[in-house]
């Protein structure tokens, strides 16, 4: 089983731009109405552990919430043998480039000049696609590699997009990008995204549903805490 | 580089790879926005991998769509030899009436045929209309050779089967060009994937070809729109080809008789000649019986008079044509009843299908080789010689078909 | 896909104009004409999406949004 955990990964774009591979036999939007707020760590900590989590690291507070680190033993990856989590926030994220986003997105704000702003959102952009290329060679290799759960989590398209969802070319060639390595994958995947995303001029905003496709199953509008026992039960 | 520019069009089946042929043909020339080409190749090192021309593509079929950049008509680029304009129809019923009515005229054309797929249904259409059009400048594309990998064999294959429908209805292609249009083979560059080819590149068999000649530089053909006397009796009509000079010697058409130019008559100027395109008046040295829809010309390189002709019509008219009935029959001045003959053959003009041989009655959209015969003899020519008395229309009350004349009898 | 039909209401006089205008035309009906027309009419609308420019106004609206969501301590 193959999990792609797309950040922000828009339903009305997959449709758009036609991401075949993306798209699979079965797609759709997931609910996420039971959420206050479209939050990452909130809806993929839900996911893995299969229940609403909202509370509990809302409590956290906004900064402490992005260090959230969920034991294996509470969520559904526990069920496997030899599953292979990628960077997945709430659970073994590459913490520290994580956070030079977040600062690198708080910098831009802060800035006073079109031109501060500028060189501040070309390297926000460059540090997100230089994660992305690692995090793509990371995955394609494990690919080859036994392992009975394979999730990789990419972010590309949430963090390039905050800053850059007007920029049809940009979101276009990301979300071709995401279709290939989606149509890279041999094995049975599931793909599944935390939330949307809305255009807000040319920047981007979460929109209030999720991603999800698969080959084998017609889910009717499920909820992001469905999937960990819906996996469950493919495996067995 | 001189002014002169050819257009062409770009037939085959819809997934032989035509729109990928054009934005290679934009790409390989530099016409395509260069600002734009730049954002998606850092896009394409931002996400690790070569930009392909698929990226190109994506974003070029995008901005159609919006309807920018891009004019869905006509597409522009430009060789070291001349510019060219790709015509390309949002679909077969336009592409087929601009080229009868004349409101748009393909010079060349550039049949594409999928390497792998062969010779579909689809290709036998279009190469039929390209007859049925009389284009001759033909080029042939093999696509999609990467697919085959380049494979010789596949090629020779598929331009034999070509080949042996295209010479059922007398097309000739100038060029067979093994190409991949998404790898950029043989269209403006030679590539080393192919060294048992030696032949040109696309763009290089495009430069071979000739644009629609100057009319001018054509034999005269005056046309004769009204006869006024006043203190002298002046000629009036529209020189369509050549250029009518004072003194020069000229014959008036289908009567035959023969004068000279006396005068050039311009209102308010002072000539003594007049180039294609104007109207204007002559004045003849002997006093001949000429009238509305004579034909004036020099006494060489003459046009037929007949009364039976062979022509593709396409019928825009919402009352079907049933045989039987009578049409006027215009063609530059002149105006004649007509009937047709024979319908040879009836085709959709969207799915380029044959739906009727020998037919009965010609319907809106579609398009017929007829057979035409007029009440009286008539000055015509063959379209692919002289567009301007190669081209009519049938009426009613209203213009009901236009039609290119194929062969004169 | 399965598509389904809905009614819509218009002018006879509507009709009869369209009766005419499809006689000797590929569409064989009424309903294929309408369908046809407004399909365009839709396509048109929903296609225009310039790309965007940067506002002030957007740029605050999106801090805020950030700040919600917890990007910005």
């Amino acid at each position: 089983m193959i999990i792609l955990a797309i950040d922000a990964l828009e339903y009305s774009l997959v449709e758009k731009f036609d991401c075949n591979n993306l798209k699979q036999e079965y797609y759709g939007k997931t609910d996420i109405s039971e959420f206050s707020e479209p939050r990452t760590m909130v809806l993929w900590s839900s996911f893995m552990t299969g229940k609403n989590m909202e509370r509990e690291i809302l409590a956290k507070g906004d900064k402490e919430m992005w260090n959230t680190k969920i034991e294996l033993k509470d969520t559904f990856f526990n069920g496997f043998k030899n599953p292979r989590i990628i960077d997945l926030p709430g659970f073994n994220y590459v913490k520290e480039h994580h956070e030079q986003e977040r600062v690198l997105l708080k910098n831009y704000f802060d800035a006073k000049t079109d031109e501060e702003k500028d060189k501040i959102r070309k390297a926000y952009n460059n540090l997100a696609f230089e994660h992305h290329r690692r995090i793509k060679q990371e995955f394609s290799a494990a690919l080859n590699d036994d392992h009975d759960l394979l999730l990789g989590y990419f972010s590309v398209a949430d963090v390039v997009g905050h800053l850059n969802f007007g920029n049809r070319t940009m979101m276009k060639m990301i979300y071709r990008d995401l279709d290939e390595i989606a149509g890279s994958i041999k094995d049975t995947y599931i793909v599944l995204s935390d939330h949307g995303m809305e255009k807000l001029g040319m920047f981007g905003d979460h929109s209030g549903y999720g991603f999800w496709s698969t080959d084998f199953n017609e889910l009717e509008n499920p909820r992001i805490t469905d999937f960990a026992g819906l996996i469950k039960e493919i495996q067995v | 580089m001189n002014n002169e520019n050819l257009k062409f069009v770009i037939v085959g089946h819809v997934d032989h790879g035509k729109s990928t042929l054009i934005g290679r043909l934009l790409y390989d020339t530099n016409s395509l926005p260069e600002g734009k080409i730049e954002e998606i190749k850092q896009l394409c090192e931002s996400l690790g991998k070569d930009i392909e021309f698929g990226y190109i593509m994506d974003h070029l079929e995008e901005e159609r769509d919006q309807g920018i950049t891009i004019d869905t008509a006509q597409t522009f680029f430009t060789t070291k030899k001349r510019d060219y304009v790709i015509i390309d129809a949002p679909g077969h019923v336009e592409f087929v009436k601009n080229m009868i009515s004349g409101a748009s005229q393909a010079e060349a054309a550039v049949l594409i045929v999928d390497a792998q797929e062969g010779v579909k249904e689809q290709t036998k259409r279009h190469s039929y209309i390209l007859r049925m059009l009389g284009l001759s400048q033909v080029i042939v594309v093999i696509n999609k050779m990467d697919i085959v990998d380049y494979d010789q064999k596949r090629f020779e294959t598929v331009k034999k089967d070509l080949f042996n429908f295209l010479s059922n209805i007398k097309i000739k292609p100038s060029y067979v060009i093994p190409i991949s249009a998404k790898n950029g083979d043989f269209i403006a560059n030679k590539s080393g994937n192919m060294n048992w080819y030696q032949g040109l590149t696309l763009l290089e068999a495009l430069d071979t070809f000739k644009t629609k000649e100057n009319a001018n530089e054509k034999p005269l053909r005056y046309v004769v729109q009204d006869v006024y006397s006043f203190d002298k009796r002046i000629i009036a009509g529209r020189v369509e080809s050549g250029i009518i000079r004072k003194g020069d010697r000229i014959k008036v058409l289908p009567s035959g008789e023969e004068t000279r130019v006396k005068s050039v008559e311009e209102y308010l100027k002072n000539v003594t000649e007049a180039e294609s395109g104007k109207s204007i008046g002559i004045t003849t040295e002997d006093k001949l019986f000429i009238d509305r829809g004579n034909v004036i010309v020099n006494s060489s390189d003459l046009p037929a008079i007949t009364n039976r002709i062979k022509a593709n019509v396409f019928w825009m008219d919402r009352i079907p044509f049933k045989k039987g009935e009578s049409l006027r029959f215009r063609c530059a001045t002149q105006e004649v009843n007509c009937a047709i003959e024979k319908i040879n053959k009836v085709i959709n003009s969207s799915t380029l299908a044959l739906i009727a041989e020998d037919a009965s009655e010609i319907k809106n959209r579609e398009v017929a080789n007829i057979v035409i015969r007029t009440d009286k003899p008539v000055v015509v020519e063959n379209f692919n010689t002289m567009e301007e008395l190669g081209r009519f229309v049938l009426g009613r009350e209203d213009t009901c078909a236009g039609g290119i004349i194929t062969e004169l009898e | 896909m399965s598509e389904k039909y809905g009614i819509i209401k218009v002018p006879e006089e509507l009709i009869t104009k369209i009766k005419e205008r499809i006689q000797g035309t590929e569409f064989n009906s009424i309903d294929e004409y309408a369908t046809f027309v407004l399909e365009e009419v839709v396509k048109e609308t929903g296609e225009e999406e310039p790309e965007e420019v940067f506002s002030e106004e957007d740029e605050h609206k999106v801090k805020e949004r950030l700040r919600a969501l917890g990007y910005l301590d």
